[in-house]
């Protein structure tokens, strides 16, 4: 296991050390007993990835959140040339274009990720422990008999918590999340400056609330669901 | 027991399942305040945070019982919610908080408001 910033990135195998990307180059590098694309492709499906970091050897940290047929997939050859990590007038122009965010915004919420390490080598790894925490919790949710809550709150229908575990497995970024007593599953997002975003999920309907620093509200209801709410909390934490 | 809950008065709710509840940061989330037939509470009565404690010890159990959160009734008034003394056969301090005369379930605003504002007893 290797730590970077507080995120831990564990490889896939050992092979997956021999596999990578010079990000200089765009050239692949591996050996004969290393994964090829394709397999660490499906990795990435298997494991839930959604973002690919790269990782410079100057300590600066960028990802790209990847989607293809709505799953969040890891693209090989769509390497930044070094110049542009260490330009800041460059990169801010390019994280428009390239869909780029600082990673350390992100650090705490225990994402999926690919790294590529100082040698510019891909690592390979999946931190999916917030993510499977969610599951498991919702899973927890569905033992609950009738006033769990001691206060006559009602079990939770199947319906409703096979969406919210929908909605988990694919969040880019991992929320807190809590039962309510009105058939609804609460996800929260908080930042230290006192901005709050809530999802509420029902079993037709999502309800947002955001709140920002200055105490402001806006509250809405949601019609494109997974895409919308990812496009939302990434808004929160640029 | 007076019919009206005076704004000084305190109301208590036990948060239950507390490990449920609890925020990485120590607070408790605003899903405790979202309940379809609006927020079950107990009013102070007159009595101490000490005996408000073992009431709901007794009533839920000791294991079930980690925390409770109260706040005061003026909060619940200025939030603005509908407050109601609402007393029970088994519980005679219990009251009812909702979102208006008209509607049942807190809104999200206001049960986040009022899951910031509350304060945490540990039992």
């Amino acid at each position: 296991m290797n730590s970077q910033n507080g995120l831990t990135i564990a490889p896939f195998n050992s092979s997956s050390y021999n596999f990578g990307l010079n990000y200089e180059t765009g050239q692949e590098q591996f050996d004969s007993n290393a994964l090829t694309s394709e397999k660490m492709k499906n990795l990435c499906i298997a494991s839930a990835i959604s973002i690919v970091v790269f990782f410079s050897a100057s300590g600066q940290h960028f990802m790209k959140p990847i989607k293809q047929n709505n799953l969040n997939i890891i693209i090989e050859h769509n390497i930044i040339p070094k110049t542009l990590k260490y330009n800041t007038k460059e990169l801010d122009s390019n994280k428009a274009n390239l869909n780029l965010f600082p990673i350390n915004e992100y650090l705490n919420n225990n994402m999926s990720i690919i790294g590529f390490n100082s040698d510019n080598n891909l690592m390979g790894g999946v931190n999916t422990e917030k993510m499977n925490k969610n599951v498991k919790k919702i899973k927890e949710y569905a033992s609950f008999k009738e006033d769990w809550n001691g206060y006559g709150a009602e079990p939770f229908s199947p319906k409703l918590l096979e969406f919210s575990e929908y909605i988990i497995r694919n969040l880019k970024i991992q929320p807190e999340i809590f039962p309510t007593g009105r058939q609804s599953i609460q996800l929260e997002y908080e930042q230290d400056s006192g901005r709050y975003l809530e999802f509420e999920i029902f079993e037709n309907s999502i309800n947002m609330l955001y709140i920002d620093e200055n105490g402001n509200e806006e509250i809405k209801v949601l019609e494109n669901k997974i895409e919308e709410i990812n496009k939302v909390v990434s808004r929160f934490y640029e | 027991m007076n019919k009206v809950i005076e704004p000084q008065e305190n109301l208590y709710r036990a948060v239950k399942p507390y490990a449920i509840y609890k925020k990485e940061g120590g607070r408790i989330s605003s899903a405790l305040f979202k309940c379809s037939k609006g927020v079950s509470a107990d009013r102070e009565g007159k009595r101490t945070q000490k005996e408000i404690v073992t009431d709901f010890i007794k009533r839920f159990g000791e294991d079930q019982v980690k925390a409770i959160a109260y706040f005061d009734a003026e909060f619940c008034y200025q939030l603005p919610s509908y407050l109601k003394y609402e007393p029970l056969p088994e519980n005679e301090y219990h009251s009812g908080i909702y979102d208006s005369k008209e509607k049942i379930e807190l809104s999200s605003i206001k049960a986040k408001k009022l899951a910031d504002y509350c304060k945490l007893i540990s039992a």
